[in-house]
């Protein structure tokens, strides 16, 4: 395999291993404060380097909307249309926080593999 | 919501690509999250680039939103959206049937607007046609000292009264109700696609 195809596999992988937490991420990132959808997005790339389209972020949101996990509402923004703010439920931060454990054994039992058997770190 | 045409065209390209990809969703739902993507893409404008065309942030913004077909296709086959089927009591039957009535009553008045405006369009351009190619058989007529004759198909008899600026005044009346024809169309397919939205 050559230099270009393997620096493409990496960059797939790595594009598909970040987009497969991105429900962890955004619910993580409203934990700890509302966001508004643009606001949101900026912070979720710029923050964990994860390049989507500003769709498949909008459609985590709908989903964890419609689950019950977040809450919305409207305000009036300083200039421009009004602005929907995201919220974490307190159903969200129960889940959040099994997440985060799931998380952490996930990368536990994925740290245990990359080292072998005798200890020696393979990564 | 903008001023560019061309950024109105390219909204209103999107939003329709986004209303076909809704439209099993309950009218509520969807408009909803047409509310939703349309504050998000105007944030998306809004922080563009300040030098840049209006048109160019919007196309800037809706290439960051990506394909509507594949960021809303999960959800609609994970069926995250409530299906209304579920809901089938006496209340929600009854606001459903009236809702059918009241839908199918706008789509057809603006369905006669668009068949009528498109005919009378039709019919201006035939006669200004006719009268330009046969001015002794089509177009305005005076049969006595107070009968004057409007042919259509032709005829004869009559001294023909047609004057360059009568073709000029049906060409222009042609033009006319075939916009309107049009722009009736357009909200027509809107109002077919989402309920209410032709009206807004």
């Amino acid at each position: 395999m050559s230099d270009a195809r393997y620096s493409r596999f990496l960059t797939n992988w790595d594009s598909q291993a970040r987009k497969g937490v991105l429900v962890l991420i955004v619910m993580a990132a409203l934990s700890g404060r509302e966001y508004y959808g643009y606001e949101l997005v900026e912070h979720v790339m710029t923050g964990a380097g994860v390049q989507v389209s500003d769709g498949t972020l909008y459609a985590i949101l709908i989903r964890l909307k419609a689950e019950g996990l977040v809450s919305t509402r409207w305000e009036a923004a300083e200039r421009g249309p009004a602005r929907k703010y995201y919220a974490l439920t307190d159903e969200g931060r129960a889940l959040l926080a099994k997440m985060k454990q799931a998380w952490t054994g996930m990368v536990s039992g994925v740290d245990a593999i990359l080292e072998d058997r005798s200890g020696r770190d393979v990564r | 919501m903008f001023d560019d045409p061309r950024a109105r065209r390219a909204g209103r390209h999107f939003r329709m690509r986004v209303e076909l990809m809704l439209s099993s969703v309950s009218p509520a739902v969807r408009r909803e999250l047409l509310d939703d993507l349309a504050a998000h893409v105007c944030d998306l404008v809004a922080e563009g680039p300040r030098d840049a065309a209006e048109h160019e942030r919007l196309q800037a913004a809706l290439d960051r939103m990506g394909d509507p077909r594949e960021f809303l296709a999960p959800l609609i086959g994970g069926a995250i959206f409530r299906d209304p089927r579920r809901d089938v009591g006496l209340g929600q039957t009854g606001r459903a049937v009236l809702s059918l009535l009241a839908r199918g009553w706008r789509v057809g008045w603006r369905s006669a607007l668009v068949l009528g405006a498109a005919l009378c369009g039709a019919v201006a351009l035939l006669v200004a046609v006719g009268a330009v190619l046969d001015p002794d058989s089509v177009g305005l007529f005076r049969l006595g000292p107070d009968d004057v004759q409007l042919r259509l198909v032709g005829g004869e008899g009559g001294v023909p009264l047609f004057l360059p600026w009568f073709a000029m005044v049906l060409i222009a009346l042609a033009a006319l109700s075939m916009a309107f024809a049009w722009r009736q169309a357009r909200k027509l397919v809107l109002e077919i696609l989402s309920p209410g939205a032709a009206a807004k």
